[in-house]
């Protein structure tokens, strides 16, 4: 124990008359440790939000969006391509609709916004748990709002202007038991789905909505319309979120080999999400690669330094050997000597790193949190060059030759 | 209480043996005053360092007190060289890094001395040298006199058997090597085992044996 106290005491000792060499490397190992340190949490908490996502993936639906080049006669898909997608991926649930944005003036006289969507069996099924069959079918739904304004005016025409719908409903929409289309209200525990990452919100159906069977759009479709396409795709949950991000680009393929004057766009948001992180990703490996780079240019300075050092204090040393000091103590006490700017410079850019990342540090929907294990691994990757380093100067002291550095004053 | 039978010191240059010391023998008896007197490369230095066990016979054996040490091995030898011996070197060989309190504490703290009482006994040293109030300073702020008062002082840290003293006096002016020439008679007048090289004769008048060495052959006795 002594014998340790005294190794201890003796690096201490150096450690502190050689301040000025050492902290210059301590300050270069903190700055090391910071960047290391931040890099990996960094680097850890987006994986970390990949794997959460990989996990909710298959719980979402995703869309695709059909944006029209400007010269498209079709529609983005038509519904026989729609059959073919369904008996290509049989556990995959295709809810189609395509929504249009029409206005009225309500009861107040201000003027409201309502939604005509023509929606496939799978969006049914998913929105209003409906099993009935929908899409070819000659049924409407209709939200409450929208029921009474037309109940009470019967003027479609204010309702569905410019709109394919315009002309079928106006010609034949008549609210008695002969109208070609059947209203039905909406019931009050209908939801629609909106996709937030990591959360499905519910929320009521809203009243301004009619539903529309799909089949219609595509007798009424005219270029002009202004209407969106959502292809949204609910994947099997059994799915691993790898397979379905696959799956989802093959769909996206195929609309593209079928209709290439679209564009179609997979959800705009989980783009921009995966390009910032990849983004975030890819700035923290470069910051973890330069970290390193300047890491191991550090531990080569501290090699030459902690040489040159051993360089000047042969004379010490030997003396030391010359009153009884053995070797492998004062090889130890180098190697703790060199250890202890190390110490402090790691606790320094770990503890900083730890203090900063959370306070000044934020990207979307990532929680950016000090990591033990982190720490951990940054303190042992920023040690052991310093250790291995240090340990060169093994073999140099057990070939020192005290009488000779002592004979040559 | 040393002994050295057959010994001899030599070494491998070009393919040549250069002997160094030629086959010897040599005894020191406790509380005795040895002085090795010799012109410079004769291996009065070697013969010092191999009886201070800092070098070893390439030939022969060493004993101290019956006990062989020519076998032992390097750390063992380093234990052994803190316990019972002290050196005192020409050119002082402080520390530089140490103060002189320090350097008078170093080698009690490789021999597991506890801090409390080895910072004790180098004040005491200090104070029996004459130095109590340079206990601060370090090497470089102390004159060639007072350095080797130190060293001296460092030397008597483990309260050893030997004291091995290369050219004490050989870096320091008259008044100051008288000085430290009495301080080391006056440990050899208190029973502490005295083994000095010099060249000078007067010096070497003092012991009460003087061992001349001529090119690596041990001379007279006296």
């Amino acid at each position: 124990m002594t014998r340790i106290m005294n190794i201890i005491h003796l690096s201490l000792h150096m450690a502190l008359y050689y301040w000025k060499s050492y902290m210059l490397i301590m300050v270069q190992i903190a700055a090391g440790a910071f960047v290391i340190y931040s890099s990996l949490t960094i680097y850890a908490s987006i994986e970390s939000r990949y794997e959460e996502m990989q996990d909710e993936v298959h719980t979402l639906t995703w869309h695709i969006v059909a944006q029209s080049s400007g010269d498209s006669v079709t529609p983005p898909i038509s519904y026989e391509q729609l059959l073919q997608l369904k008996q290509t991926y049989t556990e995959t649930m295709f809810p189609l609709h395509f929504v249009y944005p029409v206005y009225y003036t309500n009861e107040e006289n201000q003027l409201t916004e309502a939604y005509i969507i023509y929606a496939s069996d799978d969006y049914m099924k998913l929105m209003l748990q409906s099993e009935e069959p929908f899409e070819t079918s000659s049924s409407v739904y209709m939200g409450t709002g929208i029921k009474a304004f037309l109940e009470k005016k019967g003027e479609l025409i204010k309702i569905f202007p410019g709109t394919p719908a315009y002309h079928v409903i106006d010609d034949s929409l008549v609210i008695d038991k002969e109208s070609h289309y059947s209203i039905q209200p909406i019931k009050s525990d209908s939801f629609e789905v909106q996709i937030h990452f990591g959360e499905t919100e519910k929320r009521a159906l809203a009243d301004q909505i009619v539903l529309l069977p799909l089949t219609a759009v595509y007798e009424h479709y005219t270029p002009k319309d202004e209407g969106t396409l959502r292809l949204s795709v609910r994947v099997n949950p059994s799915t691993s979120g790898e397979e379905a991000t696959t799956l989802i680009m093959q769909i996206v393929s195929q609309l593209f080999n079928w209709n290439p004057s679209y564009s179609y766009n997979v959800s705009t948001l989980l783009q921009q999400f995966l390009l910032k992180m990849t983004g975030v990703k890819d700035t923290a490996i470069i910051a973890f690669v330069i970290s390193v780079v300047c890491l191991l240019l550090v531990v080569l300075g501290l090699t030459g330094l902690v040489h040159l050092l051993f360089n000047r204090r042969k004379q010490g040393l030997s003396i030391l050997i010359a009153i009884g000091a053995r070797r492998q103590d004062l090889w130890a006490a180098l190697v703790v000597e060199t250890m202890l700017p190390a110490l402090l410079g790691v606790a320094i850019g770990v503890l900083g790193g730890a203090y900063y990342l959370p306070r000044y540090i934020q990207f979307d929907q990532i929680s950016i949190s000090p990591s033990i294990v982190w720490m951990v691994v940054t303190a042992a990757a920023c040690l052991l060059p310093v250790f291995l380093s240090s340990s060169t100067l093994f073999l140099r002291i057990y070939n020192l030759q005290p009488i000779k550095i002592l004979s040559r004053e | 209480m040393l002994k050295i039978v057959n010994g001899a010191k030599s070494y491998v240059h070009n393919k040549e043996t250069v002997n160094i010391l030629r086959p010897f023998n040599l005894s020191i008896k406790k509380g005795e005053f040895v002085s090795i007197r010799g012109k410079s490369g004769s291996g009065k230095s070697t013969l010092l360092h191999i009886l201070g066990c800092m070098d070893q016979l390439t030939e022969g054996d060493y004993y101290f007190h019956e006990a062989k040490l020519s076998t032992n091995q390097d750390h063992t030898l380093a234990e052994f060289r803190g316990k019972h011996f002290g050196f005192v070197f020409q050119a002082y060989h402080l520390i530089r890094e140490f103060t002189a309190l320090q350097n008078i504490e170093a080698p009690m703290a490789y021999q597991q001395v506890p801090r409390k009482q080895r910072r004790e006994r180098a004040l005491a040293l200090l104070s029996q040298v004459g130095l109590e109030d340079k206990a601060r300073y370090y090497p470089a702020q102390l004159s060639g006199g007072q350095q080797q008062r130190v060293a001296i002082a460092r030397a008597l840290a483990n309260q050893p058997d030997v004291i091995f003293a290369d050219e004490p006096t050989g870096n320091l002016d008259r008044d100051n090597g008288d000085a430290i020439i009495a301080l080391l008679c006056e440990l050899h007048r208190q029973g502490t085992t005295l083994v000095m090289v010099t060249h000078d004769d007067d010096l070497g008048k003092l012991a009460e044996r003087s061992i001349y060495l001529d090119n690596g052959r041990l001379g007279m006795h006296i």
